[in-house]
């Protein structure tokens, strides 16, 4: 092609670049800006988002890999913001050193905190003294005033500029003439900028699309609101010759050579308070772990402990954690000495010098844990401690970091929210004007586990074409806006503690939550830069296991300490291989539940084999299978070994039969079986952690089956591995989490199985948690043979409670159940009444509501739960006479009235229990299937018991309420209904096709009547009905109706 | 509640203003154009009578002459009615101009060309005395049509343009204004309007009136801007945006 | 399968018809369940004014029968009969009547006569029809009524606590000891029940006919066929009868105006040589006039206004500017203009904020007063329909054989990509435009806006168009 290129190619560094961070408004991830200015040769690129920083550390770590692959690339990153003033004036701010860099995070928290979440706030009078160390280009609008620069120019003495940035508008020229004049009224110099929202021309829909969202409106609305064209991209630099000036290009160099700061240079400062005056936190660190090793092993520190508690001192001091590990240490101190319950996770978590300082219960003894280092010197990633404290709890955690660190250098890590596909589809759907009933139509048929090549089946149901433009353009855009950001929203419990003030690290912003702040960066980011947190987390099992082990030391007349659980106890595994795990942490799920008869769990390591095995790597790397049937060959032969496993993979795989389970194994074999290098394992690592940020895995494929075959690995050991990798990247769980996990199910196994009163009432009071309803709970403690008391105000607590009376036939105590469980009653009513029965019992209603204060809605709440029944009789008797009690704030309390009690006849059986549902969400009556017996025998439908007797592949007919419906992502489209009755549950298996024929009956039933195929778990009690037909009996609940738990 | 305002007594043509057109002027609304309305009778456009614009095809800057006038005339609720114009109009730039387009109509052409309906339109127009101004383009208006519009005008208040080809420069006309206008190339693209017949003393010197436009387009249209461009690499062969030519200020297309 | 309809109020499904009861669907339901079960389903929220207005009408309709009426509010009407019994044939044919009078309407009628009001209104809510003669009749059928039927006469709070005594008939309630209830649910339910059997006088306000006539009627789906809009107009009629009735009188002239979305709504009005009171004879006029009617778009709802005969023309006069006095002449003429021109030709422009130069103008029925925002450059005031294309030569966009000499430029337009390949209804071209806009000069000194067609990278030039005329 003949063309006529300027003599030389311009030097070009864009100045002005938003990110998708600027949300709505930017079209392209850093990683497409930097690639993009990568290639097209500019200089430089700077990531300017609007008040924020949230997308550079991405476009850093992008830039980083590029230069790894190509060490002679000449490239900066400029750290910049876009802000605009309260008066519309608008800036970008670029920081030219730490300094600038610290000044500018400070303004950007100023701003974000001076607004309502979301929003900021800025206005001249923040930009009264400039702001030190960083570049203004003014981005001169249409009405700009010479007066404007001047009062920037006196703000920013030389380090001011007037951008110009030409997207082919009508009035390019004028605007060109118009600067250059203030160019020299204002002695403001000019340079060329692009104001970039996307890294090329083709974003332009996603980026009008974003618009008209951001601006809620649609396309064809949003007008002059969208960009008049597509020029806001990262131009070539041949077509910026020919738009811009040459003195302008060479300006945009210059600049750029005077941004020296990167974001290498943020050095994190552990806190300094964790240590006392006089000792470094390397001789803290080492008194306390003596101290607490000490006490851990009262009759002596094993040879093998001690030796590894000096490796890791040592490691740790070489790569200075001290300060880290002492900061959790003093987090968990300060747990421990409310009384809250707490425990470590992670890798640094199962460390010795965790287990001495308490921070975790892995006793380094016991564990045949062969985990690699906990902290690696090379990579200089922040050690990883996650610590789960009691849900409710918590926020006391919470409230003493903010209280000791102070508000200025604390603060929760962000999330990132971004699209996901239902609400790309639906927004996407939006801007184009689709009609809003057919979008909420779509949405709701949508089921959650349609892919978006099931979309267009999807649209057909609901009335639109595929085939129509619109509804094309709907498809393409909305894949596309699946993964921009939204909004940034606080980490569940990450904190970043610092030194000095944290807002000259990073912006700090208000988060929805009202007293809480939010950093911009979210764990990745923070991982990236090798900054330090803190996970505090909150674990409702934590909860239950704590408020059960006080009944269990009241029942036993003396204390019974979380750590003090009898270990490897037989009889609680045997419990767990039947699968009577209802309310045990961890294994409780369906899938959980199947896979225990299978894997028949005897000690603790197989506790943490279980916990991760029913996990999506696993199971896509086809794992679970040949595991399973190298543990039923451990069990027949005598010191099996699996004879296929080779020896260099010996260490990473023979504690689990040679077959990998966790994440980190399969690391190790990319490393053992693949050459990987350890940095290379750690970039994989990454990559699977970070699958939505980076793009999955891919470009490792090569180098893994190249390496594996050439080692003489077989092509399919390969694409296994290489699956299981994809599955962490779904979910990834480590070793070092199952671990910590394993122990809670074994504690809370154990408590199940020798206290199961104690478990009960433990559970009931940490609700909601885990998988079961208090229902579901409570017919299992039954089953299990608890007697369970109902509320009544002469008796119960506000929490439930165990009661022990010399009376009662068993020496085991009863539940009896609290005030909490009435619906509509509030804590404040329910500890009045709890306060006034200990100073006298209640002579009558009118007794109670004066003594308690009680209003009408809450004496209505306790005659619905039935609490009344030991004041005056059954439920309706109570509702009378509770109806005349004169209440708190009632102007007509009038004397108390004789009148004749009218006979009310009392309430039949299936109205108490239908009233019991209503008002508690559970029943001390029968079970409501126990009523439908009959009707349920004509129809040939068997009780849960009676189908666990029969053989296995026998056609039969079951029918319960529905409790549970389930997709597991990794079981192509069958869904798992569970169904109970009197006598227990029962496990539907509804397959793709049959959930695709009966959607109606899967969706609708209440009471669910099945047709299958019986099918028993290799051995063990737990059985499945393999669905070949539903019914819905809805009908027969009449008035039984109940609300079953929802979907999902 | 009664009480006439000044500017409609002033506006009389009973009513002795003091220049030298009193005797013979009618109210009229001001151009716009300081230099045109020294010269018009009434220092500006005649209302209740019919002025004729003899101008060649659309976008002489006959608009832009216009609309000033009409703008004032629509802000006190006045509605302005364009007949049969040459192209469709472009609502924004209307808008821009300052136009209310909720006082605007529009009586197109037709597809049968049927000059009738749009002299039949204006006559109607001008005879309700419903609208402030009314702009009818005819082709082939005669003097005949040109006479009952002036007739229809003046017994009303409307402010009303004719817009006829050059070419009836020369044929006679009962309009009480008649002039000619036409873009020109010198003074950096002005209007020369030439004033043929008004009441009061003949005028011979064409008038060259300045219509609002951006300052950069003028530059552009000097002569020797006209060279450097010309000069330059062609600007659309080869196809190529790379074969477009610098210009002066810098600024090209990409 | 025809698709179903449901009505949702606070995200459970009110009512639905009876597609939608067959796909499954029940009150009660989320409508989320609904749509699983029948994707095609219809959900409207619940339009309270709407059901109120449409008693309203009803209450006029009516008056054909008594002008005693009640509207009992989103519920239904209480009519007085008693006194016109025997005027209308007695009990039967009167009933019949009416029913089938609101069956013709398209509507269907649960309803019960009883010597009380408030006994009747709640025999019918529970589902109780029929007539009964006598107050004992009455008393009994009401003591055997459930308590749940009356959800929308008693407060709910009170159905609650009398079914938590285990309560489930009005009868079971008022066996117990008057004073021990009392206290428990309140005098003034105990009130309403006794209104019920007619133990209290019930002095509610009874329906005043409106002095106008003014009823809109909102279409359940867009129509543009006569035969439907004259079905729908019925009811309207009947109502305007039943109102002239009651207040006995009669109208020389109406209006029926036809809504559209988003245009001018349609005028009928309809003019009687004499004064009229029967809608059959008001209907037949309709019949001719409506298939007649040519209809730009289609019909969303329906407005029969019909004032007093005795009233004055109720329009205020609107407040003029200096010439606003002549303004008020321009409804006039745009109608003579439009009746010789035909609508199409005379009209205003609205401006639509766009950035693709086609689309900025649509055409107004009159003027309107558009809200395009700014206009982002100079912009030429002729904009041609169809741009014309400019042979190039030597590389210049030629004018009638001379080369143009380009003023300013290029502006860049890029945009509307989201309607490319639909066709749509108002002539405006859609679909996604490259276009390099210059000012350029003619020879003959007109200042023209010309374009160079832009393949989608830019680099490759398409052709030269001149697209409209600075003047």
């Amino acid at each position: 092609m003949k063309t006529e290129l300027p003599a030389q190619l311009p030097d070009y560094a864009e100045l002005h670049c938003l990110s998708n961070f600027s949300f709505l408004r930017g079209a392209s991830h850093s990683r497409e800006l930097i690639a993009r200015a990568i290639s097209l040769g500019y200089r430089a690129l700077a990531i300017t988002d609007e008040c924020s920083v949230a997308g550079v550390v991405r476009a850093f770590e992008a830039v980083r890999e590029a230069k790894t692959g190509n060490p002679d690339l000449d490239f900066k990153l400029i750290v910049g913001t876009e802000i605009t003033l309260n008066d519309g004036m608008r800036l970008v701010l670029l920081a030219t050193d730490r300094d600038g860099y610290g000044n500018m995070t400070a303004l950007i928290t100023l701003g974000r905190r001076n607004a309502e979440k979301g929003q900021y706030r800025l206005s001249r009078n923040d930009l009264a003294w400039g702001c030190k160390g960083c570049i203004a280009l003014w981005i001169a609008g249409r009405d700009a005033q010479e007066e404007d620069g001047r009062w920037l120019a006196e703000r920013f003495p030389g380090e001011a500029w007037i951008a110009f940035e030409r997207h082919l508008d009508a009035d390019d020229a004028e605007r060109l003439a118009h600067l250059r004049r203030f160019e020299e009224a204002c002695g403001l110099p000019l340079v060329a900028a692009g104001d970039v929202h996307m890294h090329g021309r083709e974003c332009r829909p996603l980026q009008d699309m974003l618009t008209a969202l951001r601006h809620n409106t649609t396309l064809d609305q949003a007008g002059h609101l969208l960009f008049p064209n597509g020029e806001r991209h990262l131009r070539t630099r041949l077509q910026l010759a020919r738009l811009y000036p040459d003195d302008l290009l060479a300006e945009t160099v210059r600049i750029a050579a005077l941004c020296k700061f990167s974001l290498t240079e943020l050095r994190y400062e552990y806190p300094e308070e964790v240590v006392p005056r006089g000792m470094t936190p390397g001789e803290y660190l080492r008194q306390e772990t003596l101290q607490g090793l000490a006490e851990r092993y009262p009759q002596g520190v094993p040879e093998k402990v001690a030796t590894q508690i000096e490796t890791e001192l040592a490691l740790i001091a070489q790569v200075e954690y001290e300060a880290y590990f002492l900061t959790v240490y003093d987090i968990v101190k300060f747990a421990r000495s409310r009384g809250i319950l707490c425990q470590g996770r992670g890798s640094a978590a199962n460390s010795a010098v965790c287990y001495a300082l308490g921070i975790t219960a892995v006793d380094p003894t016991r564990a045949n844990l062969l985990f690699g280092r906990f902290v690696s010197v090379e990579r200089g990633e922040p050690p990883d401690i996650d610590v789960d404290f009691e849900h409710q709890r918590r926020e006391e955690v919470i409230q003493y970091v903010f209280e000791k660190y102070g508000r200025s250098r604390t603060a929760l890590v962000a999330t990132v929210i971004g699209y996901r596909s239902r609400s790309a589809l639906r927004d996407a759907g939006r801007a184009l004007g689709i009609d809003a009933d057919k979008l909420n139509a779509l949405t709701a048929s949508l089921a959650w586990w349609d892919t978006p090549a099931q979309w267009p089946e999807r649209f057909a149901e609901v009335g639109l074409d595929p085939q129509s433009p619109r509804i094309q353009k709907w498809l393409a855009l909305a894949p596309q806006l699946k993964g921009m950001p939204r909004h940034l929203s606080q980490h569940v419990g990450g904190f970043v503690i610092s030194r000095g003030r944290l807002d000259r690290l990073v912006p700090i912003e208000n988060a929805a939550m009202a007293d809480r702040n939010v950093i911009q960066w979210d764990k990745d980011d923070i991982d990236i830069l090798g900054l330090m947190k803190v996970d505090v987390l909150a674990l409702g099992m934590l909860t239950a296991i704590r408020k059960s082990l006080d009944w269990v030391s009241w029942q036993r007349k003396e204390q019974l300490l979380f750590h003090n659980i009898p270990k490897e106890d037989s009889r609680v595994y045997d419990m767990i291989c039947k699968a009577d795990t209802v309310g045990v942490f961890q294994i409780e799920s369906r899938a959980q539940m199947s896979m225990l008869p299978r894997l028949l769990p005897r000690s603790y390591y197989d506790l943490v084999v279980q916990v991760a095995i029913v996990r999506p790597g696993p199971i896509q790397g086809d794992m679970v299978h040949p595991y399973l049937q190298r543990r039923e060959l451990q069990r027949r032969i005598k010191d099996y070994t699996p004879d296929d496993l080779r020896p260099e993979l010996a260490t990473a795989l023979s504690r689990t039969l040679g077959i990998p389970i966790f994440q980190e194994q399969v690391m190790q074999i990319a490393m053992i079986a693949a050459d990987f290098t350890a940095g290379e394992a750690d970039e994989l690592r990454r990559s699977m952690a970070a699958w939505k940020r980076k793009g999955g895995i891919g470009k490792f494929r090569d180098k893994l089956r190249d390496g594996m075959l050439k080692n003489d690995y077989s092509e399919a050991f390969f694409e296994r591995i290489y699956h299981q990798m994809e599955g962490f990247g779904d979910y990834g769980f480590p070793e070092s989490h199952a671990a910590s996990f394993a122990l809670l199910v074994y504690d809370s196994a154990w408590l199940k199985r020798h206290y199961p009163e104690a478990f009960l009432v433990g559970m009931l009071n940490s609700l909601p948690m885990g998988f079961y309803s208090a229902s579901q709970l409570l017919q299992d403690a039954r089953r299990h043979r608890v007697d369970v008391r109902p509320v009544d105000v002469a008796h119960s607590d506000w929490e439930s409670t165990l009661e022990a009376d010399a009376g009662h036939a068993r020496d085991t105590p009863a539940v009896r159940l609290g005030l909490h469980r009435v619906g509509g009653l509030s804590v404040d009513a329910g500890q009045r009444v709890v306060a006034a029965r200990r100073q006298q019992a209640f002579r009558d209603v009118a007794d109670l509501s004066a003594r308690a204060g009680l209003q009408r809605k809450d004496l209505d709440a306790l005659v619905a739960a039935s609490a009344l029944s030991g004041l005056s009789g059954h439920r309706r008797q109570a509702a009378w006479a509770s109806a005349a009690v004169p209440v708190q704030g009632d102007l007509l309390s009038a004397l108390p009235m004789r009148e004749e009690q009218p006979a009310l006849p009392a309430p039949s059986e299936a109205e108490d229990i239908v009233a019991d549902y209503a008002s508690m969400s559970l029943t001390l009556g029968r079970h409501p299937m126990a009523l439908l017996r009959q009707p349920l025998n004509r129809h040939r439908y068997l009780s849960a018991a009676a189908l666990r007797a029969l053989p296995d592949r026998q056609l039969a007919r079951c029918a319960g309420l529905v409790t549970g419906r389930q997709r597991p992502g990794t079981a192509t489209g069958v869904v798992f209904v569970t169904l109970e009755d009197e006598t227990g549950m029962t496990n539907v298996i509804v397959h793709a096709e049959l959930v695709e024929r009966q959607h109606k009956e899967l969706l609708g039933a209440q009471l669910l009547g099945v047709r299958g195929v019986v099918q028993h778990a290799s051995d063990g009690d737990v059985v499945h009905v393999l669905a070949q037909y539903l019914v819905d009996h809805s009908e027969l609940l009449g008035s039984l109706s109940i609300s079953s738990r929802d979907f999902q | 509640m009664d009480a006439v305002p000044l500017a409609t007594v002033l506006a009389r043509s009973d009513i002795w203003r003091g220049d030298r057109f009193a005797d013979a002027a009618l109210p009229a609304v001001a151009s716009g154009f300081a230099a045109l309305d020294r010269e018009l009778p009434g220092g500006g456009w005649p209302r209740g009578a019919l002025t004729e614009l003899l101008c060649d095809g659309g976008g002489q800057g006959e608009l832009s002459l216009l609309l000033p006038a009409c703008k004032q005339l629509c802000a006190d609720d006045g509605w302005l009615i364009l007949i049969a114009p040459p192209h469709p109009l472009h609502a924004g730039a209307l808008a821009a101009a300052g136009m209310p387009l909720e006082r605007l109509l529009v009586v197109e052409q037709g597809r049968d060309k049927k000059e009738l309906n749009a002299l039949w339109a204006a006559e109607q127009a001008l005879n309700s005395d419903a609208p402030a101004a009314v702009l009818c383009w005819s082709m082939q208006a005669d003097s005949k049509s040109v006479r009952r519009l002036q007739l229809a005008a003046a017994a009303g208040h409307t402010a009303a343009f004719l817009l006829r080809p050059t070419r009836a420069t020369h044929e006679s006309s009962s309009a009480v204004l008649r002039l000619r206008v036409q873009a020109q190339a010198e003074h950096g693209g002005t209007l020369a309007v030439d004033i043929l017949k008004r009441r009061g003393p003949p005028l011979t010197a064409s008038l060259h009136l300045e219509l609002p436009r951006p300052a950069a387009w003028k530059s552009h249209g000097r002569p020797h801007h006209t060279t450097s461009f010309t000069h330059g690499t062609p600007l659309a062969r080869p196809a190529s945006a790379a074969t477009v030519a610098r210009h002066p200020s810098g600024l090209a297309a990409g | 399968m025809p698709p179903g309809k449901a009505v949702v109020e606070q995200n459970r499904i009110l009512a639905c018809d009876v597609a939608a009861l067959q796909a499954g669907v029940r009150p009660w339901m989320k409508p989320a369940l609904a749509r699983s079960l029948l994707p095609d389903i219809a959900i409207l929220p619940r339009d309270v004014e709407a059901e109120q207005a449409l008693l309203d009408t009803l209450a006029c309709w009516a008056g054909t029968w008594t002008p005693r009426i009640r509207v009992v509010p989103h519920t239904g009407l209480l009519l007085e009969i008693a006194s016109c019994l025997r005027l209308f044939g007695g009990f039967e044919h009167l009933h019949d009547a009416i029913v089938t009078g609101l069956n013709a309407q398209g509507y269907v009628v649960r309803s019960a006569a009883a010597p009380v009001a408030q006994g009747a209104l709640w025999l019918t809510l529970a589902g109780e029809s029929g007539m009964r003669f006598d107050r004992a009749a009455m008393s009994r059928s009401l003591d055997s009524l459930s308590l749940s039927a009356l959800g929308s006469e008693l407060p709910a709070e009170c159905i609650t606590r009398l079914n938590s005594f285990g309560l489930s008939t009005l009868g079971e309630a008022r066996r117990l000891p008057h004073s021990a209830l009392t206290r428990r649910i309140g005098a003034a339910v105990m009130r309403e029940l006794a209104r019920a059997y007619g133990e209290v006088p019930d002095l509610r306000e009874e329906f005043a006919f409106p002095a106008r006539f003014d009823l809109r009627l909102e279409l359940p789906v867009p129509v543009d066929n006569a035969e439907a809009l004259l079905f729908a107009s019925r009811r309207l009629v009947q109502a305007l009868a039943g109102w002239l009735t009651a207040r006995q009188g009669g109208v020389r002239e109406c209006s029926l105006m036809l809504e559209h979305r988003k245009r001018e709504a349609t005028l009928m009005p309809l003019g009687f040589a004499e004064i009229l009171r029967d809608g059959a004879r008001i209907e037949a006029i309709l019949r001719e006039r409506l298939p007649r009617l040519e209809l730009a778009t289609q019909v969303e709802a329906l407005r029969l206004v019909a004032d007093n005969v005795l009233a004055l023309p109720g329009h205020s006069q609107p407040l003029f500017g200096k010439d606003g006095a002549q303004a008020a002449a321009m409804p006039a003429l745009i109608e003579r203009l439009r009746a010789r021109l035909g609508e199409a030709a005379v009209h205003g422009y609205a401006p639509i904020a766009d950035h693709r130069p086609e689309c900025v103008s649509a055409h107004a029925a009159q003027g309107k007063n558009g809200s395009a925002g700014i206009v982002p450059a100079a912009r030429p005031l002729y904009l041609l329909n169809a741009p014309q294309t400019l042979p190039e030569r030597h590389g210049r966009p030629h004018h009638r054989n001379e080369p143009l000499l380009l003023l300013a430029g290029p502006e860049r337009i890029e945009s509307g990509w989201w309607d490319a390949g639909e066709s749509n209804s108002d002539g405006r071209p859609s679909g996604d435009m490259r276009r390099d806009y210059f000012v350029a000069l003619a020879p003959d000194q007109r200042w023209l806006w010309i374009y160079r067609e832009c393949r989608a990278d830019f680099d490759k030039g398409g052709g030269w168009f001149l697209h409209g005329y600075f003047s």
